[in-house]
């Protein structure tokens, strides 16, 4: 068994510069995530499985559901669609695009959610 | 390896899975999951300075491996492997460097096993969003490391004569 040095017992300068960098890691991490967190999102719900993507990223999603259909969201120019699905009522297909907050898009045969979390506020019913 | 050696070290070991359990009974909720004081770090801290990294690699290993069959389930095991495995790397080279007390080890090994589950707990959901519990673990972590390493500090000087 090896002794220690006294000196391993006490805070030492090192053990507060260490803090200090932790803490300052933490707040820069905190800060990048505040900013990457703000920007509008679209928030996809496939029965139990739940993806968040941004808004302002133009992109093509394939979501597989559980039971085995497929619906192809698109986000282009601000706006989410469902450009393609094989569910029976095809009601998500023929919905328009949204783009404010609250607003969703829903397919019910696949269990899918589309929910758009943004900054512009739906002005109907204000 | 003297059989005094053989018990101590399963003492020890057996204190690391009450001081688990012990923990896992506190009523403790954060309303951010992962956040823990990490009571059983002073058992891989007092092994660590007293008998050696490799000791304290197969302590920690068998007591994450006991702790999950026992206590806690299955799927925690692999939670707690990856973040021992970088918590206990993290500290064996922060003792190595010199410069740190045995508080600052413990911080340092809160830090990096915070950042083993996240690892873990994104290999497992595929999920990048899990980043943004970063913050909220490492501050917690510095602040529970700190607390832990402070007692480890006592823990290790009274066991050093035994």
């Amino acid at each position: 068994m090896s002794l220690q040095k006294s000196s391993d017992y006490n805070l030492k300068k090192g053990d507060l510069i260490l803090i200090a960098v932790i803490l300052s890691i933490t707040g820069i991490a905190a800060l990048l995530i505040m900013q990457q967190k703000r920007g509008d999102q679209v928030i996809i719900t496939s029965g139990e499985a739940k993806e968040t993507y941004s808004l302002n990223e133009s992109r093509t999603i394939r979501v597989s559901c559980e039971s085995g259909g497929y619906n192809t969201v698109v986000i282009r120019n601000g706006m989410v669609w469902v450009e393609e699905a094989d569910c029976k009522n095809q009601i998500c297909v023929n919905h328009k695009p949204v783009s404010k907050n609250h607003e969703s898009i829903v397919c019910i045969p696949h269990k899918l959610f589309i929910d758009v979390k943004s900054s512009r506020n739906n002005d109907i019913d204000n | 390896m003297t059989t005094k050696k053989i018990t101590r070290l399963a003492m020890l070991l057996s204190l690391g899975l009450i001081l688990s359990y012990l923990e896992s009974m506190l009523p403790l909720n954060f309303s951010v999951p992962g956040i823990k004081i990490g009571l059983a770090n002073m058992v891989t801290m007092l092994v660590l300075y007293n008998y050696g990294v490799k000791d304290s690699s197969v302590i920690l290993l068998l007591r994450v491996v006991l702790s999950g069959l026992i206590f806690t389930g299955l799927n925690t095991i692999l939670f707690g492997i990856v973040g021992g495995a970088f918590c206990i790397a993290a500290m064996s080279v922060g003792k190595k460097l010199n410069c740190f007390s045995v508080i600052g080890v413990s911080v340092i090994g809160a830090f990096f096993h915070n950042i083993g589950q996240l690892v873990a707990a994104f290999i497992v959901m595929q999920n990048s969003n899990i980043i943004y519990y970063f913050p909220y673990l490492a501050i917690a972590g510095a602040v529970s490391g700190f607390l832990v390493g402070y007692v480890s500090a006592f823990l290790i000087k009274r066991f050093q004569n035994i």
